[in-house]
């Protein structure tokens, strides 16, 4: 399903990166046993980066489709980076070495967090090992979850939250975690909204603010 | 001066199609997209009505970071003689503003309405014109330094086809197809009458 934004900068010299939250329980790695890994973890990167001038609008689609690459965390595995892959919500995958790269294939069902997509990196037979997943949505990277170990999962719940933080236009696409989104905006269309008009405004004291219309708001991320 | 055109369909059945109205931009190059000014409903025996006013307005189209996603600037109203520089503030968007007069005049007739392409960094984009902010043409690949001018009369041209759809554009040469109609200047109101006889549709036009 796609959901059709207008963005508005009603008067910012501001752009605005786009993020998709990560609505998983624990988006950080996480052992089988469900406890977190310790030095784990997950970081964001911008979905979009929104230019548009003051007065000008820019469109955008946002779909729920999402895809994943596998790939050593470190140089000198001899393993290459897996294809991307297209992934769906509530399915279970493994990422396994096979022929010099990386291959992720569908095992089923996921039954560890409904909405969820799970991968888990299998043995190498090579120890140590340590794994990225890098999560794309439309071809863009949106986020990875690193140093997988053997027999670790990772998970990636795509909800439709999205957040929005404006930024100077000459910014490079930054790398956040999830603490340094608190100070985005978030936003989640209700199932049935096709089309978000979202609003980028100055306020009286200099302040950025992001409106939307329909105006369901999410204040806090769950996970926060 | 505001003109009102009273489009009546003569006709028993239209067969889909509708009434089309366009505005020809003088000295239209080949790559340009004409846009059907008015789309009308098309039903058989009503009369629909829209208004003229000589007001022309301007935007231009760019891509993103992403090439999916486009941007459209913020609209300036035109009165011919003006330029509009599209500059690229702080790395954002183009964006429309006045350009000196003596660029202006540099650049243009006294006729004309114009846009000149300042991106820093260089953007290329469409410039869009409008009249009564209804869309008339789009001027595609307007390069560094560029500068696309834009200038019509006030002649009609009316067209029967099929409704377009959403984004769809002309050509130049479909204008070959349509019955001219020149509005005298004193016209407040214009009778437009569409008949079909022999499988030929014919527009009538009483202004008063």
């Amino acid at each position: 399903m796609n959901t059709e934004y207008e963005f508005i900068n009603e008067g910012a010299a501001l752009a605005t990166q786009v993020f998709v939250w990560n609505d998983a329980e624990q988006p950080a790695v996480c052992n089988c046993d469900q406890s977190a890994v310790s030095g784990a973890n997950f970081s964001y990167r911008p979905w979009q980066f929104l230019n548009a001038s003051v007065g000008a609008r820019e469109f955008f689609c946002f779909s729920d489709g999402l895809a994943l690459v596998a790939r050593p965390l470190a140089a000198g595995t001899g393993l290459a980076a897996s294809k991307l892959t297209p992934v769906l919500a509530d399915h279970h995958y493994l990422a396994f070495p096979a022929a010099g790269a990386w291959s992720v294939t569908d095992i089923g069902s996921n039954s560890s967090e409904v909405g969820a997509t799970e991968v888990t990196a299998a043995g190498p037979g090579m120890d140590p090992f340590e794994l990225a997943i890098d999560w794309y949505l439309d071809r863009t990277l949106i986020g990875t979850s690193q140093a997988l170990g053997k027999n670790q999962s990772a998970r990636f719940k795509n909800s439709g939250s999205l957040c929005f933080l404006a930024v100077g236009p000459e910014n490079p696409p930054s790398c956040l975690t999830p603490q340094d989104l608190d100070a985005a905006t978030a936003y989640q269309a209700a199932p049935y909204v096709r089309k978000v008009l979202v609003k980028l405004s100055t306020r009286a004291d200099g302040h950025s603010v992001f409106s939307f219309s329909p105006p369901r708001r999410t204040q806090r991320l769950s996970g926060d | 001066m505001s003109t009102r055109f009273n489009v009546t369909m003569d006709v028993e059945d239209m067969q889909g199609k509708t009434v089309l109205v366009f505005l020809k931009p003088q000295n239209p190059q080949r790559n340009y997209m004409i846009h059907a000014w008015q789309v009308l409903t098309g039903s058989a025996g009503a009369t629909e009505s829209f208004d003229y006013d000589a007001v022309i307005s301007t935007d231009v189209t760019s891509d993103g970071e992403k090439p999916t996603n486009t941007i459209i600037s913020g609209g300036q109203v035109v009165v011919p003689g003006q330029l509009f520089s599209a500059t690229s503030p702080g790395g954002l968007s183009p964006k429309l503003q006045l350009a000196p007069t003596s660029l202006a005049q540099d650049k243009l007739t006294p006729e004309q309405c114009g846009v000149i392409n300042q991106t820093n960094p260089f953007t290329q984009f469409s410039s869009n014109w409008y009249v009564n902010n209804r869309p008339v043409v789009s001027m595609p690949f307007v390069d560094a330094n560029m500068t696309v001018s834009f200038e019509y009369l006030p002649n009609f041209y009316f067209m029967v086809a099929s409704p377009p759809m959403v984004g769809q554009t002309y050509i130049v040469q479909n204008f070959s197809d349509m019955t001219q109609y020149q509005m005298p200047i004193t016209a407040t109101d214009v009778d437009v009458s569409l008949t079909k006889d022999k499988g030929l549709w014919s527009f009538n036009f009483d202004a008063h």
